[in-house]
């Protein structure tokens, strides 16, 4: 309500001119409000308020559209008629226009009061249609249309080496075009290139933060040098960093990342944040030696990061692009890491590529709905208009012209359309708040869906749009018509009856093309579920404490990998002592948390593989994860714990995709494999499982002892007996018990990351499953008041078959068989446009085509089924119709 | 402007201005003249007949103090003008006249 309140006191600042006047009227009417929530309750006030608001905001602003005009006076008179000065015939006909506007207003209000059942019902339709189209537009405005909360964010993009290389290979194909820079790469180009105002370097890390209370795993920015000043950031307090930070000495507030004292000099604004990443904490990158002094940075593994630039005024992307590709491939990169190419981006497209298309296909099939719910008001005002041809009639008699009368029922529809479009914007404000609720995480930018003046403008655009469409409908069935034969009883409805229809078919045809869409996404998406991952989730719990890799240092201040895996394996081996828990085993990457680690491999007597690729993904686990997660055994034997020594001999188990490919005619047993320079034998073949998505084919992967790897850290799994409420909690306070000083930053049940990749899919077809539903629902309603309509306008004809002495059976069939002609018609149509227009869902859907012909069927009986429903009610009450009255009536 | 004749609503709303004297700002307008006339007015009506008495210099507004309950809103008080005055008089004049031949009929009915 009080959003409403707001709305309103913000469309007067819209409407009516910045004057003292606007402002006290404004206080005057809160101060009023303010006094009657007293006697009257809040809510009754705040009604009353918003009805004041109203109308003190319409007759100023009409009074200012006619500003030239004198007051009716009550005493009848002001001048005498001669002594006024001549008015220019245009501004008389503006003003007989608006005065015929404002009579069209009245006409309307009485027009809609006289039928208030009906009218409303329209109104909910209007409510439901214009609610559900803001709430999405308020989403789709948040999450891609909005330019992005930074200074000048039309010249704002990403720049991305490509790689040329990596197109078309398997799991590299879709980062081609998404390269990394290296430090010392970007800043050889940001020296030489002429396309960028400002380019900077930005990454995301996570790290352990000890402050004053216990550890916590935060989010981390990496800043590269002008990075805020890019972003047009100021310091919320203090300052932010100088060139040369990195070698101060500390001042102010102290705290610990990753075991490194950072110290504390400025405060971001709240609401600070680079394409959706806060970062509690940022700390300055402006030196990327190897093992340089910063989170993430461990071992020799070296940084690569994302940069953003603001193009120079009147560069283009394709200009930055070129001149950036051209540069790249001159300065070379390391070997491993070479970019030929670059991609500029605009921000706002690369932060939402991956949403953008869902997104707009949301949008459309929201507007469909639209479309649905504005026929069925059309069909409504056009069996009003043909009961109201009486009327029409002896005011077309009584010389109002065609245009007269088209204007007065465009004014009608325009006039429920604004009505129904501000009931549509209270719907919508729940309707973004459901949205928000439903949505997926990782939508960027959801949080600032709200209704605001761009929703409300849209609303109001949109509602006028849709009343003018139901306005002209009955407008030009019942402006031609022809008056003298109306009035002398004569029924001409002829024309307005096939409008009728046709809105009715079209309602049936557009609700079909939303079903088929439904239909399609929910197959894919149970197909999706019914998916084998080739794990068994079932009774795995997941625990993933947030390791605090400064902690494990050895004497030359190194990072150690051993002492961190002691540590792993105390914590490891309390949990195996729980009673809830069978087994469990640790593993450096959890499936469907969206981290792979792949690597080269050098594979015994292969020399190249058709796609050229030798890559494979890793994991190094501990013996006994293939037990935890169900891996069944191919070939061979597992990973056994006398693998994981340092010192035993180098072995690893494969899954069969990897040993199909690179020995198809033979066993891989007892093969070579190198990775990371370790000369591995191949002791075990196991299963395929996903690890992706259930959507991804299983990649090549091996299994290897944790312990051969200068490398530590990764998840617990644990194969646990009893239901998770009871073995969460034990497995919570057991890691507060053996490991303090880690945080848990995941402890949940494996199926919950398997489901949870599925987010998406299940707010898609969710979304479009209800769009569906309403729009059939709402075609049902228009199928029934044609059907209605038409009953009671065969009433005579029916009265008399059954004088004649037609069974009930054959009257009800006679009017069900004209409501599933029209279901039919309306499927008929529907089809080729959902095989059409499904074609946009091609890139969302598992394993159904778009024109999947058992989907087409069963929509195709729904609708009818629908058709059916939808014509029982009249069918049997025409089947009632008494020949007596309806004979009597003539 | 100064020949015209006042409309009824003006005519009402320039004497309770009047009446006010000190404290007339629109609220207060509203207000009392609920209380003398016995009905609710349109607000629509009384704040466009306000803003157009005062384009025709038949009231003066001007800016006053604000409080918590107006949302920060300064109040506008209203005076009636010395042209105010004479049309209230002019049209006051004119109904005396037209009232004084009817009075006993309008009585007896």
């Amino acid at each position: 309500m009080s959003a409403m309140v707001s709305l309103l006191e913000r469309l007067a600042r819209v409407l009516l001119p910045d004057d003292g006047f606007r402002e006290a009227m404004l206080g005057d009417l809160s101060e009023r409000h303010g006094s009657e929530s007293g006697h009257l309750g809040r809510f009754a006030a705040t009604r009353r308020h918003c009805a004041r608001l109203v109308s003190v905001v319409l007759a100023l602003w009409f009074q200012r559209l006619r500003p030239s005009r004198q007051p009716a006076t009550g005493l009848g008179f002001s001048r005498s008629a001669a002594s006024r000065p001549p008015q220019r015939p245009r501004v008389r006909r503006r003003r007989l226009l608006l005065d015929q506007f404002l009579q069209d207003l009245s006409f309307a209000r009485r027009a809609f009061a006289r039928r208030p059942g009906t009218t409303l019902l329209a109104l909910v339709v209007l409510a439901l249609g214009i609610g559900a189209a803001v709430s999405m537009f308020s989403v789709l405005d948040a999450v891609i249309l909005r330019p992005l909360p930074y200074p000048d964010a039309d010249r704002l993009v990403s720049i991305h080496p490509t790689i040329p290389d990596w197109r078309g290979r398997p799991s590299l194909d879709s980062m081609w075009n998404r390269g990394k820079w290296e430090y010392e790469e970007f800043g050889e180009w940001l020296s030489r290139q002429s396309s960028f105002e400002n380019a900077a370097l930005v990454e995301d890390v996570s790290a352990t933060f000890i402050g004053r209370g216990p550890a916590e795993r935060i989010q981390v920015g990496l800043a590269g040098r002008g990075l805020f000043t890019l972003l047009g950031a100021t310091p919320h307090r203090g300052r932010f960093f100088a060139p040369d930070d990195e070698h101060r000495e500390p001042v102010g507030q102290r705290i610990t990342l990753d075991g490194e004292p950072h110290s504390v000099i400025g405060v971001l604004p709240p609401r600070f944040e680079v394409s959706g990443f806060a970062g509690d904490v940022w700390i300055p990158v402006f030196d990327n030696r190897p093992g340089g002094r910063f989170p993430g940075n461990v071992g020799d593994n070296r940084h690569v990061f994302r940069a953003l630039g603001k193009l120079a005024p009147g560069v283009t992307t394709a200009m930055a692009s070129e001149e950036t590709g051209r540069l790249l491939l001159a300065i070379g990169g390391s070997d491993h890491f070479t970019s030929h190419g670059a991609q500029v981006l605009p921000r706002l497209l690369d932060e939402t590529q991956d949403v953008r298309a869902p997104m707009l296909l949301l949008m459309g099939a929201v507007l469909l709905l639209l479309l649905v719910a504005c026929a069925n008001v059309a069909t409504f005002l056009l069996g009003q208009a043909i009961e109201r041809r009486h009327e029409i009639a002896v005011r077309s008699a009584m010389g109002a012209s065609g245009g007269r009368i088209v204007r007065q029922l465009l004014t009608e529809g325009a006039v429920l359309g604004l009505v129904g479009g501000f009931a549509g914007l209270a719907a919508a404000r729940i309707g973004v708040a459901g949205l928000r609720l439903l949505a997926p995480e990782g939508l960027p930018r959801l949080d600032a869906a709200s209704l605001d003046l761009r929703a409300a403008a849209f609303s109001v655009g949109v509602s006028l749009l849709a009343g003018l469409v139901f306005g002209l409908a009955p407008a030009l069935s019942l402006g031609r018509s022809r008056p003298a034969r109306t009035l002398r009883g004569v029924r001409s409805g002829s024309a307005s009856n096939r409008l009728q229809a046709g809105m009715v078919v079209a309602e049936i045809a557009v609700a079909t093309v939303l079903l088929v869409g439904a239909g399609l996404l929910t197959r894919s998406f149970l197909a999706l579920e019914s998916v084998d991952t080739g794990f068994r989730a079932e009774g795995v719990v997941v625990l993933e404490l947030g390791l605090d890799y400064g902690a494990y240092v050895n004497n030359e201040g190194r990072f150690d990998s051993e002492a961190m895996r002691a540590r792993i394996g105390e914590i490891l081996a309390a949990v195996q002592t729980l009673p809830v828990v069978e087994s469990a085993a640790l593993s450096e990457a959890l499936p469907f948390a969206g981290f792979s680690p792949a690597n080269n491999i050098d594979p015994e007597g292969v020399v190249s593989i058709e796609d050229d690729t030798l890559v494979a993904h890793r994991r190094l686990v501990t013996p006994g994860y293939l037990e935890v997660m169900g891996i069944p055994l191919l070939e061979g034997r597992a990973l056994r714990p006398a693998d994981n020594r340092p010192d035993a001999a180098p072995v690893v188990v494969v899954n069969e995709t990897l040993a199909s490919r690179l020995w198809p005619n033979e066993s891989a047993l007892g093969k070579r494999l190198s990775w990371w320079g370790q000369d591995s034998i191949i002791v075990g073949v196991v299963a395929p499982v996903l690890h992706s998505g259930l959507d991804q084919q299983p990649e090549m992967k091996y299994y290897a002892p944790q312990a051969r790897a200068d490398q530590a850290g990764g998840a617990i799994l644990a194969q646990t007996t009893g239901p998770p409420g009871e073995v969460l909690p034990a497995i919570r306070a057991l890691a507060r018990v053996v490991a303090p000083e880690l945080p848990i930053t995941r402890l949940s049940p494996l199926s919950e990351l398997v489901s949870g990749s599925l987010d998406d899919a299940r707010f898609r077809t969710r979304l479009i499953s209800g769009f569906a539903m309403l729009a059939a629902v709402l075609s049902a309603m228009g199928l029934y008041g044609v059907t209605s309509r038409a009953v009671a306008n065969r009433a005579r004809e029916i009265g008399i078959r059954v004088a004649l002495g037609a069974e009930s059976s054959r009257v009800v069939a006679l009017v069900l068989r004209d409501g599933l002609r029209f279901a039919l018609i309306g499927a008929a149509v529907g089809v080729p446009l959902a095989v059409f227009g499904t074609r946009l869902l091609q890139g969302l859907l598992y394993e159904v085509e778009p024109s999947d012909p058992l989907t087409l069927t069963l929509i195709v009986a729904l609708v009818a089924a629908i058709g059916t429903l939808a014509t029982l009610v009249p069918s049997l009450r025409a089947a009632r119709t008494d020949p007596v009255e309806v004979l009597k009536a003539d | 402007m100064s020949d015209s004749y006042l409309g009824e609503f003006e005519h009402m709303l320039l004497l309770v201005v009047l009446e006010l004297g000190d404290d007339s700002y629109g609220a207060r307008v509203q207000a009392r003249l609920e209380e003398r006339v016995g009905r609710e007015a349109s607000v629509g009506a009384l704040y466009t007949t306000l803003r157009r008495l005062e384009a025709k210099g038949l009231l003066e507004g001007s800016s006053g103090e604000t409080t918590p309950e107006r949302s920060g809103r300064p109040r506008r008080y209203l005076s009636v003008t010395a042209e105010g005055m004479a049309a209230l008089k002019r049209s006051r004049a004119a109904f005396l006249k037209l009232w004084e031949p009817v009075a006993d009929t309008l009585e007896k009915a």
